[in-house]
């Protein structure tokens, strides 16, 4: 499903050039679960983009659903990435402008209304669809950029340090949305410090300096 | 896309009013500057032109010793030399005036009686006539005359034998004009005893044709040449000078304030436009994530920029028209009733602002777009 052969992203700053990928090779096969554990700056987040599409490596090839992904043009990567792929993130991102319906609707493909009411009404957000960002609670702020993941019935989630924000039980609960995403067939790479996704996973790897230090 | 657009600018309010602010500022200084550097134009034209005609064309025989110390020619050439200037286009002359001169003594004071014809205009635009029309059977009496023999408008005088009706004493002018009396040029020319002969026609540079090298008094004798060769021209160059040197003035003013205020807004637009790209950078990385192209995220940004053109530039021209007609007419007292809103100003600016919006929003939105979301989805 995933295949990542021998990337590297090299980041300049102050003059001194720093590996955040270094010539690392992954593979995961489509319905594993997947978590990524490594300190910080060792390139989980890198790692995590570069499989999505979003940050072109300096070396080596990313090949999802059997695409090469960074030989496709910016605007077709884009439409491959939205059909394919649904984000996750730590601050959850969510556009303090759109309620929740229209949060998770902004990442639709064609009109997924009538499926977003019911990834919405699944995640326990039912009655906050008309509610902005700024009203909610961090862990529905959080299941609201699950529902926005899930809006396209991608293939894969890719979720980075998605329980970060949260207190226990909607760590808890966030990590539970993923499993039966899983469950139901999907793919999940998720960088977490926690250990609340370890008995989900199928596989747990852990990064250092770039490179994948422990399968 | 247009709502994601709407919500985004109705969420930062402030920011679109501040950047919509810019563009108002721009637009309406832009067309209350144009609307009175076009209002300061006429009323420099009309003030200039009413010191006075500055070009005499008079026939090529003249002895310029006696013009001089007459006032006048004292050759004559044929009226329809007149006629001559009407084929001609893009030409320097402008509201010709044909003329007869002539020192005759009425109620025993030496007067000029001086006969003049419609205006005929070159350029074949329609413009205000310079001097008065004067009707079949009437006169304009000299300040000096009508204070002398305390003439009235409706008096009836007569003229070598023909009864006139003073139609107007002119105020005092300070020149001969004030021991002039004139009359159509048909009458002056009969009772004269000169028919179809002038001595002079009287013209203004129109300066259509002059430029920084060429003296205009050469191109007027040169076009002379062509139309008039029986005649030569003589400039009254402090009033010719003074035109010029006004006009050149007020091109030079517009040109350098110009430039100054379009750069100021676009400075002013493009600040606004970083902080505002600034503010969304993680929600420029958010789309990416959710598959938005680079190309759907600019579009987003410029279709924004586009939108606060369009709104400034409606607001920016009803502003500026608004202060020309409330304050223009104050400073322009001659011209006031031509200040009017110019439709054209707000085509020029519903196509100028956006466009001028969208670049200053082009290079923020563009390194936007190009940003390491690595780095911009870890910011807090």
């Amino acid at each position: 499903m995933i295949d990542v052969k021998n990337v590297s992203k090299l980041y300049t700053a102050r003059g001194k050039t720093v590996a955040a990928l270094n010539d690392l090779t992954l593979h995961v096969d489509r319905g594993e679960f997947v978590v990524v554990r490594g300190a910080s700056g060792s390139g989980k987040t890198t790692l995590l983009l570069t499989i999505g599409g979003m940050l072109r490596p300096d070396r080596g090839a990313v090949s999802v659903a059997g695409e090469d992904i960074y030989a496709l043009n910016s605007a077709k990567r884009a439409t491959f990435r939205a059909a394919h792929i649904g984000f996750v993130f730590q601050m959850f991102h969510l556009l303090p402008y759109l309620n929740v319906r229209e949060n998770v609707m902004v990442a639709a493909q064609k009109d997924k209304k009538a499926d977003a009411y019911a990834i919405l009404q699944q995640l326990g957000l039912a009655e906050r669809v008309r509610h902005r960002p700024a009203a909610l609670s961090a862990g529905e702020k959080q299941r609201t950029a699950v529902a926005r993941a899930l809006i396209n019935q991608p293939d894969i989630i890719l979720a980075d340090e998605p329980t970060g924000n949260l207190d226990p039980d909607n760590a808890a609960d966030v990590i539970e949305r993923l499993a039966q995403f899983h469950a139901a067939g999907g793919t999940v790479i998720v960088v977490t410090h926690g250990k609340g996704a370890d008995k989900y996973a199928d596989r747990i790897v852990k990064l250092e300096k770039g490179t994948i230090a422990d399968l | 896309m247009p709502a994601l657009l709407f919500k985004e600018i109705t969420h930062r309010k402030i920011n679109f009013l501040l950047s919509m602010l810019a563009v108002v500022a721009a637009v309406a200084f832009l067309v209350a500057f144009f609307t009175t550097s076009q209002a300061s134009k006429r009323e420099t034209t009309r003030l200039t032109r009413d010191m006075g005609f500055n070009l005499r064309i008079i026939p090529k025989a003249t002895n310029m010793d006696d013009f001089w110390n007459n006032g006048f020619s004292e050759t004559t050439m044929p009226e329809d030399y007149v006629l001559r200037f009407n084929a001609f286009k893009n030409f320097s002359y402008a509201h010709l005036t044909a003329t007869l001169h002539e020192r005759v003594n009425w109620r025993g004071m030496d007067v000029i009686l001086t006969g003049i014809s419609p205006e005929i205009e070159p350029s074949g635009k329609k413009k205000t006539p310079m001097i008065f029309s004067i009707r079949p059977g009437t006169v304009y009496v000299g300040y000096e005359i009508a204070h002398a023999f305390d003439l009235k408008k409706g008096d009836a005088v007569d003229l070598f034998g023909k009864k006139f009706i003073v139609a107007r004493t002119l105020a005092e002018n300070g020149s001969n004009d004030d021991i002039r009396i004139f009359a159509p040029l048909d009458e002056v020319q009969e009772m004269l005893g000169k028919n179809g002969r002038i001595n002079e026609i009287k013209a203004l540079n129109c300066l259509c044709l002059t430029d920084d090298e060429t003296d205009p008094l050469e191109i007027l004798r040169r076009q002379l040449s062509q139309v008039l060769p029986e005649g030569k021209v003589v400039m009254n160059r402090t009033i010719a000078v003074a035109r010029e040197k006004q006009r050149r003035m007020m091109e030079n003013y517009i040109a350098m304030l110009l430039p100054l205020i379009v750069i100021i807004s676009a400075a002013w637009v493009g600040v606004l436009a970083w902080i505002n790209v600034r503010e969304r950078r993680q929600e420029i990385g958010v789309l990416r994530a959710l598959g938005y192209s680079a190309g759907k995220i600019a579009v987003l940004f410029l279709g924004k920029a586009v939108l606060l053109g369009l709104l400034g530039a409606l607001l920016g021209w009803v502003i500026g028209t608004a202060l020309s007609l409330f304050y223009g007419p104050d400073i322009f007292k001659v011209t006031a009733k031509a200040i009017k809103p110019d439709v054209a100003l707000l085509l020029w600016s519903l196509v100028a602002a956006p466009l001028f919006a969208a670049f200053s929003s082009f290079i923020p939105a563009a390194l936007a777009v190009a940003a390491d979301p690595a780095v911009t989805l870890r910011e807090e």
